[in-house]
């Protein structure tokens, strides 16, 4: 007791306080520091999966107009309704969506909670959800300005 | 005076874990970025050039030339040397954290930053 009521004492307890401080500090730092990062992470690959899945709606797009092209050769560019149709056909958002799920876990992110493509505005838009975080990514379509 | 004598190296290493826990936190940071954007471009090229040069350029304020750039599958490799659409391409940056105490051989601190995308490019 009497140690703690002079000054050696008094600086004693002050250093100690000090440095419960920076240990504190370095413990919240790095706590941050994780959350920070993480939400860069999730941010990053919420926009790389959504880049995914509209190159895939992209590539089915494409697969399609060729196949129209097979089958008649004198116009082989779509017909108007191609693109609504699918983009509402479940397989090829099945598809978008795994292709977007692919990408996020190998960065190392949860799957993607909801994708969603729309036809509109003259482009193909791919919506996601990503741990709440919303991701868009499109590509022109001047056929989607008819509807 | 004699506690203050036993407590400053403490307290002054202290002082340095929390700077080098704030430089940990923005070579993280900067690796996360640098490695996204690298990978962006390994997703649009087939430039391994491209990609270095990206990464290098994007992991500002760190030191470009300490930042070492794994890209995988290589510019020359399959499925990048074929039809790779559709496939991943990783992007992995290494950054080396200067110790102050470094020379006194303290562990090397190494901060990661990794990335992947899907490939768009067609051959």
């Amino acid at each position: 007791m009497v140690t703690l009521s002079d000054e050696r004492g008094q600086a004693l307890v002050i250093v100690v306080l000090l440095l419960g401080i920076a240990a504190a500090s370095v413990v919240g730092l790095r706590a941050a520091q994780d959350r920070i990062v993480a939400a860069a992470r999730e941010q990053r690959a919420g926009e790389a999966a959504v880049e995914a899945a509209a190159a895939s709606l992209a590539d089915a797009y494409v697969a399609q107009v060729a196949a129209a092209g097979t089958r008649a050769p004198e116009s082989p560019r779509s017909t108007p309704d191609l693109l609504p149709r699918l983009v509402a056909d479940p397989r090829v958002i099945q598809a978008a969506r795994m292709a977007a799920d692919d990408v996020a876990r190998a960065n190392d992110a949860r799957p993607t909670d909801s994708l969603e493509a729309t036809c509109s505005e003259r482009r193909v838009e791919a919506r996601l959800t990503l741990r709440g975080y919303p991701h868009r990514a499109a590509f022109a379509a001047p056929e989607c300005s008819r509807r | 005076m004699v506690e203050l004598a036993l407590v400053l190296p403490v307290a002054l290493l202290l002082i340095a874990a929390v700077l080098l826990v704030a430089e940990v936190g923005v070579a993280r940071l900067a690796l996360e970025h640098g490695a996204a954007e690298a990978a962006r471009a390994g997703a649009l090229t087939n430039d391994d050039a491209l990609v270095r040069a990206t990464a290098a350029a994007a992991v500002a304020p760190l030191d470009s030339a300490r930042v070492a750039v794994t890209i995988e599958p290589a510019q020359n490799a399959p499925p990048r040397s074929s039809a790779p659409r559709g496939s991943l391409v990783r992007v992995e940056l290494r950054y080396v954290v200067p110790l102050p105490l470094g020379f006194a051989g303290l562990p090397r601190l190494i901060v990661l930053g990794k990335a992947a995308r899907r490939i768009e490019w067609s051959p």
